[in-house]
């Protein structure tokens, strides 16, 4: 086949938009697309994730960052809630037996603030009705009655015993030790003298009244505490009756509202029980009798007392339209179960029920919820609560610190909620794969998998759709209308991004961005609408932010400093195209390949993997070659050949196929002694039967060759060898397309390496004939005759050395 | 002095502690009311030789309050119990005395209390006295000093006083008309800080005409002071009502003429255990 059959023409370097089923000067004249485009799978997979309600059918969307894969499933999620029922509010009452387990109730939407609310009033009632109740006449005089009783009942016993003193001249006596009785005489007790003086039968008779007064008073001081008792039981009495008196009608009022819910209605009975047995602490104070911090101490006890009465609103749906959709972008343990604070009170950390927060999975409840997989593995422990939930069907707010005997501070167990919500997790591939893999539960938990596609068919009908897309995302974004020009640019970049001229990328983020930065130039120029030009710039301004490290390469090979030729021949050398990917920028770099042959058995010694530069997909493609010259050249005898190759000035590490063809020439150069052309830059793999293979890359790969070549000036020879498999992948730039038009650079696209090497070299490569021979002055012939003779020599060698 | 105190002469106050509730608030209306009149003011502090005759005999024993059990009551003990009370109230004494600039000396005596009480009093103008002392074996019974005091041989004003009260406004004197009412009417006058309540005058009348000649009495003796006054009466002459028509004027101290027909006998005692404010016994 003849070199100019091979080369491409201009219109193959580059495909432009085509808008013809569509008729419009700019986006403002396109309606807005509702549909989602090039993403009919995931969608489809959604949809189905959204609509079944089997346990289990949560939803994994995966795919490359940037496809607006949580847009999509909000979108499908919120299209469905809208018509669903709004689930039930939740709240946490307190718990009047085990205080430490907060009672959760569901109540229908709305009702939870208003049930709140009844409680806070109740409460305030309560406040003004005990008071009320406590300061009435009479309570105050049933309450004196009571205590003068007991005063009443305890003087009489003293006053009779001290009558009964007085009588047999004795007196009760206080001392620093207690009450002692004492013998008296006018007034005053006898002294020890006075004693001392009186007959052994006085002495004898004093000692015991004193003994039997002692007993007396033993009897009255033992009983106070029983009187004291009696007293206080009495008063306890009195108040409960006074505060079941006062409040037990409001509660009435309010267990009649809640009838329907056993849960409140079990709650006000605890609640009345519990004012009524703490009914003295609504007794007002007279601020008088007591220091100001006891009365700050009783305000305290009173509000905590008061506080149980309250109402925890975990969820609020009573501006709920439909079911809530979520999506949760911190999704730590915390926020995605729900915690229960703490507060400092006296050095010591407190908690009760009015401290349980709610988390996603409370607020989705009954919904839907989007979460971020990889933000959910990089929280401690949040997969493990999420997965806890899911499977268990309740949320059960634990704390870490709890769950991991970490602290172990006062806390509470609140009751579980029954949990049914929809999950969707978006994430990359890798994720998705791991966990399946790695995560027994994880197939169980989520069985819808909605694959978005990086990029869609580009034909006239998807470009006609797209061109709308960007009507679309241009208002959605606020940005000026962009006109038909920009519109196809727009479309032709996309084709760029996903390496295709027959796709378009499904990137929308990468696309809105580029959009938000066209607009600006526009702007900057005063463009009433966006055109292609501001297009290009931005594209431009995003390459020019990003290729400083292309800058620096190709100064190095501009300067000499990485050795690059552009024109000559030299023998075992070749041009090779690699690209380097930096973030999202990639850049194609040329390297000098060059190979040398010696006689040898039949081993191609690639030298990136003897250092352990070159990856595994390299050194299969070197090792290939081996396979290509045996089978080509060498099927009579053996391959007595040891070439070795490297790809000069490489530091880093090399990995992929691209570059076997590049190496194959090299070495075919070398073999046969036909120089090739420096003009001339080769990407491409190849196989055991020398076809040429499709590479990635490949606009990238041109573009970089191009580069140098035209710094260094073009001179109408350069150019470069692509498989024939990657021509439909062509979008390069407009000047390398331009370069091509004026006849200064040259695309060739090979299919086999036996066309490649006739480009390289200007030799042709000669068909084997019949007997495995080649044409004479074939570059086939001479690699055979070069292989031939270095057999022979290898032989001659073997013989030799045997002989010795 | 002014010539409006000359009309009640109060040189000399006696103020009985002994480390009580009771006491300290005693303490507290002796340096206000020292403070006043200028006054010279003696803390007097007893040791109760009965208590210390207890601890001496041979068979004394004493049951505690609360856990009624018994022990042995040591001298030493009791010496030490009036060692450390008579510390604390005479450091509370000389920083409450030198608060109000007040001249006083804090005297210790050793002896029967009532007595020595009596005897200080006798040197006194005033004499003034928590109702309950330390040795109180029960809540609502006035203690046996203030019993002492309240007699015959008390000085000319004894006032009472009672655990955490003060010599509050309003002045609630009770006027019967004679020489002694006078004598207490022109104390409350004395008393009164027209700036915050009024001095409140209760008739003791049995009819009408009584009481306008009692009012007329009262006005006129109040005219002399210049002190605003509200008069309200009690027609009969019973402890009892005494005690519920103070209870109900809401007086914060009350003015008591020891020589009224409604005081007979112990009625003092009484309407002591009665009502809760400080009460001031004229003689």
């Amino acid at each position: 086949m003849a070199k100019s059959d091979l080369e491409l023409k201009p219109e193959q370097l580059y495909r432009p938009a085509d808008l013809s089923e569509l008729h419009f000067d700019t986006t403002g004249d396109l309606d807005d697309l509702t549909e989602v485009v090039g993403q009919a799978r995931a969608v489809d997979a959604i949809r189905f994730g959204t609509g079944i309600q089997d346990d289990g059918f949560n939803i994994f969307a995966l795919g490359p960052t940037g496809l607006d894969k949580r847009g999509l499933v909000r979108r499908s999620f919120q299209s469905e809630a809208e018509t669903a029922a709004v689930p039930s509010d939740w709240c946490y009452i307190h718990n009047f037996k085990q205080e430490h387990k907060p009672i959760a109730v569901a109540l229908p939407p709305g009702k939870a603030v208003e049930f709140r609310d009844d409680m806070n009033a109740l409460v305030q009632e309560l406040r003004t009705a005990l008071s009320a109740a406590f300061e009435s006449d009479e309570y105050q005089s049933r309450r004196q009655s009571i205590s003068e009783d007991f005063g009443e009942r305890q003087a009489k016993a003293f006053d009779e015993l001290q009558r009964k003193a007085r009588g047999e001249g004795m007196a009760l006596i206080r001392t620093p030790g207690g009450i002692a009785v004492a013998p008296m005489r006018d007034g005053e007790v006898l002294s020890r003298e006075e004693i001392q003086n009186l007959s052994e039968e006085e002495q004898a008779e004093t000692q015991q009244k004193i003994e039997e007064l002692q007993q007396d008073l033993q009897r009255i001081l033992r009983q106070v505490p029983g009187w004291q008792r009696e007293l206080r039981e009495r008063l306890n009495g009195l108040n409960r009756e006074m505060a079941d008196l006062a409040v037990g009608a409001l509660i009435d009022e309010l267990r009649s509202k809640y009838r329907d819910h056993d849960k409140i209605v079990n709650h006000l009975d605890a609640v009345q029980a519990d004012i009524v047995d703490n009914a003295e602490q609504f007794l007002s104070q007279q601020p008088q009798d007591q220091p100001q911090f006891m009365e700050a101490m009783q305000q305290r006890s009173l509000d905590q007392t008061l506080q149980r009465y309250g109402v925890n609103v975990l969820i609020d749906n009573s501006n709920t339209v439909g079911a809530p959709v979520i999506y949760e972008d911190n999704p730590t343990h915390q926020n995605l179960i729900g915690r229960v604070e703490h507060r400092a009170q006296l050095g010591a950390l407190m908690t009760d029920f009015m401290l349980i927060k709610p988390g996603a999975l409370h607020r989705a409840n009954g919904g839907y919820l989007i979460l971020d997989a990889r933000k959910v593995l990089q929280q401690p422990y949040a997969w493990e609560g999420l997965k806890r939930a899911l499977t268990g069907k309740r949320i059960n707010i634990e704390s870490l610190g709890q769950q991991l005997s970490l602290i172990s501070t006062v806390s509470l167990e609140p009751e579980p909620i029954p949990l049914k919500v929809k999950v969707a997790l978006t994430g990359e591939r890798m994720i998705y794969y791991l966990l399946w893999q790695l995560e027994p539960e994880f197939a169980e938990l989520f069985k819808v998998v909605a694959d978005f596609d990086e990029q869609m068919d580009r034909d006239a009908s998807s470009q006609a759709l797209y061109a709308r897309l960007i009507g679309t995302l241009a208002r959605r974004e606020g940005l000026r209308p962009f006109d038909r020009s920009a519109v196809a640019r727009l479309i032709e970049r996309s084709a760029r991004l996903a390496g295709d001229a027959d796709k378009l990328s499904t990137r929308l983020r990468e696309m809105a961005d580029l959009m938000v930065e066209a607009e600006y130039w526009s702007r900057e120029a005063g463009n009433g609408v966006v055109t292609a030009d501001d297009v290009q710039r931005a594209v431009d301004a995003q390459t020019r932010r990003l290729d400083l490290t292309r800058e620096r390469v190709q100064e190095a090979i501009l300067r000499d400093t990485l050795f690059v030729d552009t024109e000559g021949e030299v023998v075992g050398q070749v041009n090779g195209l690699s690209v380097l990917m930096l973030g999202n920028f990639a850049f194609g770099r040329p390297s000098r390949i060059t190979a040398r042959t010696t006689v040898g058995k039949g081993q191609v010694v690639d030298i990136e993997r003897e250092v352990e530069l070159g990856g595994p997909l390299h050194s299969k493609g070197v090792l290939i070659l081996t396979g290509y010259l045996s089978g080509r050249y060498a099927e009579e005898e053996p391959l007595s050949l040891s070439a070795s190759l490297v790809f000069e000035q490489s530091y880093g590490h090399v990995d992929g196929d691209s570059a076997s063809s590049a190496e194959l020439y090299a070495l075919l150069s070398s073999i046969s002694g036909v120089p090739i052309k420096q003009s001339l830059a080769v990407t491409g793999s190849v196989n055991q039967k020398g076809e040429v293979q499709a590479i990635g890359g490949v606009n990238e790969k041109v573009e970089g060759f191009f580069d140098i070549c035209k710094a260094r000036g073009l001179t109408g020879d350069q150019g470069v060898l692509i498989p024939y498999a990657n021509v439909k992948h062509l979008m390069v730039r407009q000047d390398v397309v331009s370069a091509v038009e004026r006849g200064a650079f040259h695309i060739y696209a090979v299919k086999t390496v036996d066309q490649g090497i006739e480009i390289l070299t200007g030799v042709a490569a000669g068909e084997r004939d019949s007997e495995g021979g080649y044409p004479e002055g074939t570059l086939n012939y001479k690699v055979q005759a070069r292989l031939r003779a270095l057999a022979a020599k290898r032989r001659e060698y073997i013989e030799s050395v045997e002989e010795k | 002095m002014s010539e409006r105190y000359d009309a009640v002469a109060v040189r000399r106050i006696v103020v009985a502690v002994d480390a009580s509730p009771n006491s300290q608030a005693a303490l507290r209306a002796a340096v206000e009311m020292a403070a006043r009149f200028q006054a010279e003011l003696m803390g007097l502090f007893v040791e109760d030789i009965n208590v210390l005759r207890v601890a001496e005999l041979p068979f004394s024993q004493a049951l505690g309050g609360y856990s009624a059990h018994r022990r042995r009551v040591a001298v030493e003990d009791v010496e030490r119990h009036f060692r450390s009370r008579i510390r604390q109230m005479r450091r509370v004494f000389q920083v409450l005395a030198q608060r109000r600039s007040v001249a006083g000396t804090f005297r210790v005596a050793r002896g029967m209390v009532d007595s020595e009480i009596q005897a200080a009093a006798r040197e006194a103008d005033v004499l003034i006295i928590g109702r309950v002392g330390w040795s109180k074996i029960r809540e609502r019974q006035v203690g046996s000093a203030a019993r002492a005091a309240c007699c015959d041989d008390a000085p000319s004003v004894t006032l009472v006083l009672q655990e955490g009260k003060r010599l509050a406004p309003p002045i609630l004197v009770v006027y019967d008309g004679s020489s002694i009412g006078d004598k207490g009417l022109m104390l409350g006058a004395t008393l009164v800080d027209e700036r915050t309540e009024p001095l409140r005058v209760l008739l003791l009348a049995s009819d009408e005409g009584r009481m306008v000649l009692l009012r007329e009495r009262a006005g006129a003796l109040l005219r002399n002071f210049g002190v605003f006054h509200q008069y309200s009466v009690l027609t009969d002459s019973d402890v009892t009502k005494l005690g519920q028509a103070v209870q109900a004027s809401g007086g914060g101290t009350l003015i008591l003429p020891a020589k009224s027909p409604v005081l007979q006998e112990n009625a003092v005692l009484e309407l002591l255990e009665e009502i809760d404010i400080p009460v001031m016994l004229v003689r």
